[in-house]
């Protein structure tokens, strides 16, 4: 059976993510731990409050909102790239991972989606329901509700990554080793 | 864990941390032998992850023995009693 178009790109996306993988496998080393892990996961939490802050704010001070938006995205990029280097990934390729960690994949991504589909309603409802408020200029409507969405989306693709860092727990010390040792087992 | 989607989760018991002790094996040895992560080994053992069928037979396959005597619904007794346990001597036989 030839490949088609989406095996070809499911193979370089496989390739590519082994290699970074790779790369980046002894990055971090300390952050690495369960506790480390959750610390990660509750800055980003308080990043995107801040940004829905930042939303709501923009409803009554567009340019400030704005400016702090900017501002938390540039807290925001290192926070979720270590959570990314230090993680299980919830964005990992099928051909990346063995069944059980398929399986906590689908798992953190199918919560991922329900947070998703739920947080970006709101947003929705709001420039919605903001279009027919007399009282509100357009342009302050638009920029709110733009950062309201960029903040639920952003929460939504994180959630995956942050559940899998919040639950998986620490390796077993056994796991990693190379060598037998006696009574282990 | 189960990949049962209904109904009730029946356990599955294994004995493959006993095996690979026999086989001085490390977890990573037989995790390189069955493709998976060293993780995923540790799980098994712990009972925290039942494995698909392909997997379950590959592990059968890396100690060469019937599935049944590396998974099984009921728990393990020690190996070594099973093994080389004594034949009870019953009233008539005395």
């Amino acid at each position: 059976m030839s490949d088609t178009v989406f095996d070809r790109y499911q193979a370089r996306r496989t390739r590519k993510y082994l290699q970074r993988q790779e790369q980046t496998a002894h990055w971090l080393r300390g952050w690495r731990t369960h506790a480390r892990r959750r610390l990660l996961v509750v800055l980003l939490g308080a990043v995107f409050a801040a940004m829905i802050a930042a939303g709501v704010a923009a409803a009554f001070a567009p340019t400030p909102g704005v400016l702090i938006f900017a501002g938390l995205c540039a807290i925001f990029t290192p926070v979720w790239t270590a959570l990314q280097i230090v993680s299980e990934r919830g964005d990992s390729p099928t051909g990346a991972l063995d069944e059980r960690e398929l399986a906590q994949r689908n798992e953190a991504r199918s919560l991922a989606l329900t947070i998703t589909q739920t947080l970006t309603l709101v947003p929705a409802f709001y420039l919605y329901l903001g279009s027919r408020w007399e009282w509100m200029d357009g342009t302050t409507l638009a920029t709110s509700g733009s950062i309201l969405v960029l903040a639920c989306l952003l929460i939504g693709g994180c959630s995956a990554t942050a559940v899998l860092a919040w639950t998986r727990p620490d390796p077993d010390p056994e796991d990693e080793s190379d060598t037998y040792r006696k009574g282990t087992a | 864990m189960s990949p049962v989607k209904r109904g009730t989760t029946l356990p599955i018991h294994n004995r493959i941390g006993v095996l690979r002790a026999e086989r001085r094996m490390t977890r990573a040895q037989l995790a390189d032998l069955v493709e998976v992560n060293p993780q995923t080994v540790g799980a098994l053992e712990r009972g925290d992850h039942y494995p698909s069928l392909d997997l379950a037979l590959r592990i059968c396959d890396v100690f060469d023995l019937p599935v049944e005597a590396v998974f099984s619904r009921t728990e393990f007794g020690p190996l070594s009693a099973e093994v080389y346990r004594r034949p009870t001597t019953t009233e008539g036989e005395r």
